[in-house]
């Protein structure tokens, strides 16, 4: 499924929700929607990924991207699925990122 | 040379209809689903390499021909470019000592090939990732 994704920016929380694949063609448009809700320096980053069943290691870079744009923010992934967590503990993503269960552990 | 498989565009919208592919014949295959998707993932990171690094980078066009055969207990992937020649075994890949570090710290390059670099499998299907490159 192509990439669906959308965005919002509430006080100091900032909120991608990404459903379908993110690979190479579409993780562009991941990129610059994280710069653009970083322009206003939220304290979190919070990306849904409940219904994000690929993620390439283009995705991995756009993590990459947004501590280096902003070391001191938080990022958040609510209920990756099962294959997409696995990428992050072989990578060692999992220790520099908060997986949640819910929206309401990212506060 | 790829004598059968399917032909696609050298450009990055093929990777979609490129994981598709694999995904199906992975399945035909009766890889479990942890299976399929690390080597659709595999596939994907070499396919966008050949995408990015071999023709769009080079300043070249061309396609891509992915080809799929079972050859005794192993499912083989054989993907074939032209571009421009690329080893991955001369390219810097991360290492376990550097996924310690920061994300802030972390290098962006080599994420990619470290996918794909041949990796003892389990039982049952082995999973075994090498890149021959065709020219």
């Amino acid at each position: 499924m192509p990439l669906q994704m959308s965005s919002s920016t509430e006080g100091k929380t900032a909120r991608l929700t990404l459903a379908g694949e993110l690979d190479g063609n579409s993780a562009s448009s991941v990129r610059d929607a994280v710069d653009y809700v970083l322009q206003s320096h939220p304290e979190r980053l919070v990306l849904s990924v409940e219904k994000l069943t690929f993620m390439a290691s283009a995705g991995l870079r756009i993590l990459i991207f947004a501590k280096q744009r902003q070391p001191d923010l938080k990022i958040y992934l609510v209920r990756p699925q099962d294959t997409i967590l696995n990428t992050l503990h072989k990578t060692s993503f999992y220790q520099s990122v908060y997986v949640v269960d819910g929206e309401s552990a990212t506060n | 040379m790829l004598r059968t498989g399917l032909r696609f565009r050298g450009t990055l919208d093929a990777l979609a209809p490129i994981r598709k592919y694999v995904e199906a014949v992975a399945q035909s295959a009766h890889l479990e689903r942890s299976a399929v998707y690390r080597l659709c993932l595999a596939v994907d990171e070499i396919a966008t390499n050949i995408v990015v690094h071999g023709y769009e980078e080079a300043g070249l066009e061309g396609d891509l021909k992915v080809g799929a055969s079972v050859e005794g207990d192993n499912l083989v992937i054989q993907l074939e470019d032209h571009g421009k020649p690329y080893d991955p075994n001369f390219h810097n890949v991360p290492e376990v000592k550097d996924f310690s570090h920061a994300l802030e710290s972390r290098k962006m390059g080599g994420l990619g090939i470290y996918w794909h670099l041949p990796r003892a499998g389990r039982s049952g299907w082995k999973e075994r990732y090498y890149a021959t490159y065709c020219h």
